[in-house]
């Protein structure tokens, strides 16, 4: 089973993201902001993050730091699996889509939509895990 | 730059200043310049040319003009060595990349002009009243591309060698001082003129600079609310959908037991619960789409060239279940050959399947075309009986392609028929039929048809069906392999 940090300003989607993972055997962690998460992956290790986009202080605040981790070289590896509530049919330019995943861009390794069915937020999550474990075995 | 900026102020009821900075635009002019460069030259070759023509046909003939065939000759001379020069340096000045040299190589042919047509005032007087407007034109030019100090300059440049021969033929042929009078009322006379033209010309510039500067500032703008609009639609979209996202989050906990066993009828509540929440949040994201589609214009659309077809059973195939649990009968209405797009395709008429071959090639927006399908697609299958049909398919002709959804539901009456793109309208039997829709369904097929430049036929009968054709322009294959659309001004 999997430590999996969840990066989400919204407190209830963290409770019921935390009531499937930990349901499932997973270890949730929880930063409700993006600043120092450089540190806090650093020091807690996960094993996936979740990772909201828009935050109050800033409505790209996940990609930016989903590229600041990606920048640096001890915490590229961390799969981060991208959950946000605007979706591509929003029809904005400043939306986005699994399309859009790349290293410049979107250094992510899934993308989903909430609210996300428990189901497919399961299998994505192992997906992204066994991925991850081809790509850095231990 | 203080009479620049005293120009610019354009009418009296003008009330914004658009933060405009009313220095010369040099960007754009030195953008002219560049683009003159080669005119000027080849211009020169046939001003050199028609020199030594003059020359030749000088020598050749009898005319009292013949003690200038120097002079042309020489000027001819002067005009091809000095271009050979410009040609070298534009060829330098492209390479090397530097940015003042425009200007100053500009200068310099005037400079240059203005010395071959003073040469020729003085050896051939009967022509020097069109040499004098040869020098206006110059003047002219030096006001439309470089500032009022300097056009100043240039035009003083100008006047100079247009009265030096005057003056100069004065002395050297030693003309009595009678004449001297009417020579100096000429030279007056010229002078005067030349900063005549430079004064008017010059006034027109800056009032037309002034506006540029205005367009400039007012695109900026422009671009800049733009931003913040879409910036804005994402946060309202965002605040609107959060909190549906998190109920619905702690639903799908609910009903897959993650909060504990439910009785059967708290599962069932649970469940409504999430409809709602999904039919709520599908009215919010309709009335977002919307009003983003409305503002949005074909220029600022991602357009691109791909197969109505292969888009169409996209959509189709996605909405199988649907139709499923309708209990509608939507098939696949074609085979997709990802190859090639010219595959035969299966549409319907009365005797069921015929082939209609040929590509379906379209300029489009993909997600809003994909908007459109579905939502055509959707509402054909809302308003279908049990056991009804629903037939989606796209016609290739020689200039459109066009979107076929025909259904044989509940119809529309001839009363409703030209109502209903309108927002939230629907129709007595609509609401009947499904009272859950929200109206907004065909009110964001138009804006994505209009977007498009497509053109939509309806035709429709009460309780037999309806019938759906938009019109694509046909977008072309070119011979590079690449595509080329009849509507490409768009995206």
């Amino acid at each position: 089973m999997a430590r999996i940090l969840i990066v989400d300003d919204d407190l209830d989607i963290i409770d019921s993201l935390r009531l499937i993972l930990e349901g499932n055997g997973h270890e949730v962690l929880v930063k409700t902001d993006t600043e120092r998460l450089n540190d806090e992956v650093r020091s807690t290790s996960p094993d996936l993050i979740i990772l909201d986009v828009m935050f109050p202080e800033d409505f790209q605040a996940g990609f930016k730091a989903a590229r600041r981790l990606h920048k640096d070289a001890d915490l590229a590896h961390v799969p981060i699996l991208v959950l946000s509530a605007v979706n591509q049919r929003s029809n904005l330019s400043l939306s986005f889509s699994e399309s859009d995943i790349s290293d410049d861009f979107m250094p992510v390794q899934g993308f989903l939509e909430k609210p996300v069915e428990p189901r497919v937020l399961l299998e994505k999550i192992n997906e992204v895990l066994r991925g991850a474990a081809s790509d850095h075995p231990a | 730059m203080e009479e620049i900026a005293q120009s610019s102020t354009p009418s009296p009821t003008q009330r914004f200043d658009w933060g405009a900075s009313a220095a010369f635009n040099e960007d754009l002019r030195e953008q002219e310049l560049y683009e003159r460069l080669w005119w000027f030259v080849r211009t020169r070759w046939v001003a050199a040319g028609a020199c030594m023509a003059a020359g030749g046909l000088l020598s050749a003939s009898s005319l009292p003009l013949a003690d200038a065939v120097p002079a042309f000759v020489l000027a001819a001379l002067l005009l091809a060595a000095s271009n050979a020069v410009y040609i070298a340096w534009i060829r330098r000045s492209f390479r090397i990349r530097e940015r003042r040299l425009p200007r100053r190589f500009v200068l310099t042919q005037m400079a240059g002009d203005f010395l071959v047509l003073g040469i020729l005032t003085y050896a051939a007087p009967p022509i020097r009243p069109a040499l004098f407007v040869l020098f206006v034109t110059h003047v002219l030019l030096a006001t439309l591309f470089f500032e009022r100090n300097i056009s100043a300059v240039m035009t003083g440049l100008g006047a100079t060698f247009a009265a030096a021969p005057l003056v100069i033929e004065h002395v050297v042929q030693s003309r009595p001082p009678v004449e001297l009078s009417s020579r100096l009322v000429l030279i007056i006379a010229l002078v005067g003129s030349y900063y005549a033209v430079w004064f008017l010309c010059g006034t027109i510039t800056e009032t037309i600079k002034a506006k540029e500067h205005q367009l400039e500032a007012a695109h900026r703008e422009l671009v800049r609310l733009d931003r913040e609009k879409s910036r804005g639609t994402l946060r309202a979209t965002h605040e609107l959908k959060a909190p549906f996202a998190a109920i619905k989050s702690y639903v799908y906990t609910l009903r897959d037991g993650y909060c504990g066993p439910l009785p059967d009828k708290a599962q069932e509540v649970v469940m409504r619960i999430g409809d709602r929440c999904d039919r709520l949040m599908e009215k919010i994201t309709d009335i977002i789409q919307l009003s983003n589609l409305k503002t949005l214009e074909a220029e600022d659309a991602k357009f691109e060239t791909m197969s109505l077809r292969a888009l169409t059973g996209d959509v189709v195939r996605e909405l199988m279940p649907e139709a499923e649990a309708a209990g509608v009968l939507l098939k696949e209405p074609y085979p997709v050959d990802e190859v090639s797009d010219t595959h035969e395709i299966d549409t319907y008429d009365a005797d069921g399947p015929i082939c209609v071959p040929g590509p379906t090639l379209v300029r489009a927006s993909a997600e809003n075309l994909r908007t459109l399908i579905l939502n055509l697609a959707r509402n054909a299958i809302a308003y279908s009986p049990d056991g009804g049909r629903v037939d989606v398919s796209v016609i290739p002709r020689e200039r459109t392609v066009t979107l076929r959804v025909r259904d044989q539901g509940i119809g529309i009456a001839q009363k409703d028929l030209p109502r209903i793109f309108e927002e939230h309208f629907r129709s007595n039997e609509a609401v009947r039929k499904d009272p859950s829709g929200n109206g907004m369904g065909l009110a964001i097929v138009k804006e994505v048809a209009r977007l498009h430049g497509a053109s939509i036929e309806v035709s429709s009968e009460i309780g037999r069906g309806t019938e759906f054709l938009v019109h694509f322009d046909a977008a072309r294959e070119t011979k590079g392999g690449g595509v080329d659309g009849a509507n490409t001004h768009r995206g």
